[in-house]
C-alpha cells in the first residue's frame, strides 16, 4: 500500500502545504504557514512547483474537459422511461387512450355492462311470464261457439253425407278454434268480429241452398266455399291475436 | 420529492418500489463520475463508456448495496474499477500516446487565433505532458488527484468518499503533486 514517508519528507509540512495550495486551510493556519514559508526554502520551492502542477492540471481540465457534454446515461429500467412519453406531443392521444382503457376503468365498464345485461334478462323474463299469464287467463274466460258456425258445419256435413263424396275442405271447418269467438264485453272490435263471422256463415248457407237442384254444382260450390271461409278464418286468427295484444296493453 | 431525499434513501426507494429513483442519483453524480473517468483515462470516448458502465453496473447491483458506505463512495469505487479495467484492456500504452499526439495536433487547429502558432504548439505539448504524467501515476494517487482537480472535491469529501483518514488523503495529494513535478521537470511549466 501507500507509504506515508513522503509526509515527513522535506520539512514535514506536506499536509499544511497542500491545504494552503488548494485554499482549504483556515485563516489562522494560513498565517502560521506563511510565517513558516519565510524561513523554509524547501517549502517555498515546493509551493512554487506544486502550484505550477496544480494550474497545469487545471488548464488541461479547462481545455479538454470543461466543454465536454455529460454523456446521457441510459439505464436498463424494467419499463420504458415515462418522462419521454409525457413530454412527447405525438404520444398524447396514445396516452389518452391508455388512460381511457386503464384497468380500473375497464373493470368498472365491464361490471356495468354485466349489471345492465342482468337487469335486461330479468325484465324480459318477467314480461314474458306476464304475457303467458294473460293468455292463459284469456283462454280460461268464457269461450262460446257461434250458433251460425255450428249451423254451417252441420249443413256442410249433411251435404257431404248426401253426396257420399269426400270433402277435403270441410276439415278446417271442423276445427273449432278458428270459429271460436272470445267474448269480451267492452271491445268494439269484438262485436265487429262476431258480425263478420255471422256474415260468413250466411254466405255459406246461401251457397248451400241450390244444392237440391244439381248435386254436382252443389259439390263444386261447396268445394269452392270452404277455402274462402278458411282464408277469412286465418284473418280472424290474426285479428284475434291483435285483440289479445291490445288487451295485454290495456292490462299493463 | 426525490430531490429532497438523500442518496441512501433514493437507493432504498429504487430497490423497493421505484427503480426510476436511481435516475435522480444519476443526475446528481453523472458529471463528477464522468470527470473522474476522464481524469483517470485521459480520453473522452473511454471516459464516456466508463461512466455509462459505472451507472449501469451500480443499477444492476442495487440489491447488493448494504448501506454501510456512502452511495458516492460506492459509485467512485465502481468507476475507478471500470477505469482500471478499461486501462488494462487497452493494447499498449504507446498506442494511447500516439493517439494523444494526434489529438494534440487537432487541438492546435481549434486553438484561439490570437495565440501565435509557436505558443499554441508549446501549450499543446505541455498539456500532452501533463496528461501523460497524470496517466502514469499509480491508481491510488491518480484517483485522489483527479478527485481534487477534476471533481473539485474538498479533502474532507474525498476522505468520506474513499473512507480514508483526512491526513492520508492530504499525504496522497502531496505525493501525487511531487511525482507530477518530477515527471514534468523536463518541460517548462507556465501558468496560463
Amino acid at each position: 500500500m501507500m507509504n506515508n514517508n513522503h509526509k515527513n519528507s522535506g520539512c514535514g509540512k506536506g499536509s499544511e502545504l497542500v491545504s494552503y495550495i488548494y485554499g482549504e486551510a483556515s485563516a489562522a493556519e494560513n498565517k502560521v504557514f506563511e510565517i513558516h514559508l519565510e524561513t523554509c526554502s524547501i517549502c517555498a520551492d515546493e509551493l512554487e512547483t506544486f502550484s505550477g502542477v496544480h494550474f497545469s492540471i487545471n488548464d488541461w481540465k479547462l481545455k479538454d474537459f470543461a466543454n465536454l457534454q455529460t454523456p446521457v446515461i441510459a439505464l436498463p429500467y424494467p419499463t420504458a422511461p415515462v418522462k419521454q412519453e409525457v413530454s412527447g406531443v405525438d404520444g398524447s392521444w396514445l396516452l389518452g387512450l391508455r388512460r381511457l382503457f386503464s384497468p380500473k376503468l375497464s373493470l368498472a365498464a365491464a361490471s356495468m355492462a354485466v349489471l345492465a345485461i342482468c337487469v335486461g334478462i330479468v325484465l324480459y323474463v318477467s314480461n314474458s311470464r306476464e304475457a303467458d299469464y294473460i293468455v292463459e287467463k284469456n283462454k280460461n274466460t268464457k269461450i262460446q261457439v257461434s250458433p251460425t258456425v255450428e249451423k254451417s258445419t252441420e249443413v256442410s256435413n249433411s251435404n257431404s253425407k248426401q253426396n257420399n263424396l269426400p270433402d277435403p275442405e270441410s276439415k278446417p271447418l271442423d276445427k273449432p278454434q278458428p270459429q271460436l269467438a272470445v267474448e269480451t264485453d267492452a271491445k268494439n272490435n269484438r262485436t265487429r268480429k262476431t258480425t263478420n263471422t255471422q256474415r260468413r256463415t250466411e254466405k255459406v248457407e246461401t251457397t248451400n241452398l241450390p244444392q237440391t237442384n244439381d248435386a254436382k254444382r252443389n259439390d263444386k260450390k261447396k268445394n269452392e266455399i270452404p277455402p274462402k271461409i278458411f282464408d277469412e278464418e286465418e284473418e280472424d286468427d290474426t285479428l284475434r291475436l291483435a285483440e289479445m295484444l291490445e288487451e295485454i296493453d290495456t292490462i299493463e | 420529492m426525490l430531490k429532497s431525499l438523500t442518496d441512501e434513501q433514493l437507493v432504498e426507494l429504487a430497490v423497493t418500489d421505484e427503480p426510476e429513483a436511481f435516475g435522480e442519483i444519476v443526475c446528481r453524480w453523472e458529471r463528477k463520475i464522468f470527470a473522474l473517468c476522464f481524469g483517470m483515462l485521459s480520453r473522452e470516448d473511454e471516459a464516456r463508456d466508463a461512466a455509462q458502465e459505472t451507472f449501469i453496473s451500480a443499477y444492476r447491483n442495487l440489491s447488493n448495496f448494504r448501506g454501510e458506505a456512502k452511495v458516492s463512495s460506492w459509485l467512485h469505487r465502481i468507476a475507478v474499477n471500470q477505469c482500471l479495467t478499461k486501462q488494462r484492456r487497452t493494447k499498449t500504452r504507446s498506442e494511447t500516446f500516439l493517439d494523444d499526439e494526434e489529438n494534440a495536433e487537432e487541438r492546435v487547429f481549434i486553438a484561439p487565433l490570437h495565440q501565435s502558432p509557436v505558443r499554441q504548439a508549446e501549450q499543446s505539448e505541455r498539456l500532452s505532458h501533463v496528461r501523460q504524467a497524470v496517466h502514469a501515476l499509480p491508481p491510488e494517487l491518480r484517483q485522489v488527484i483527479v478527485m481534487k482537480e477534476f471533481e473539485e472535491m474538498t479533502f474532507q469529501e474525498i476522505s468520506e468518499t474513499l473512507q480514508l483518514p483526512l491526513s492520508t488523503v492530504k499525504s496522497r495529494v502531496y505525493t501525487a503533486l511531487k511525482q507530477l513535478r518530477m515527471k514534468l521537470e523536463r518541460t517548462p511549466l507556465e501558468v496560463v
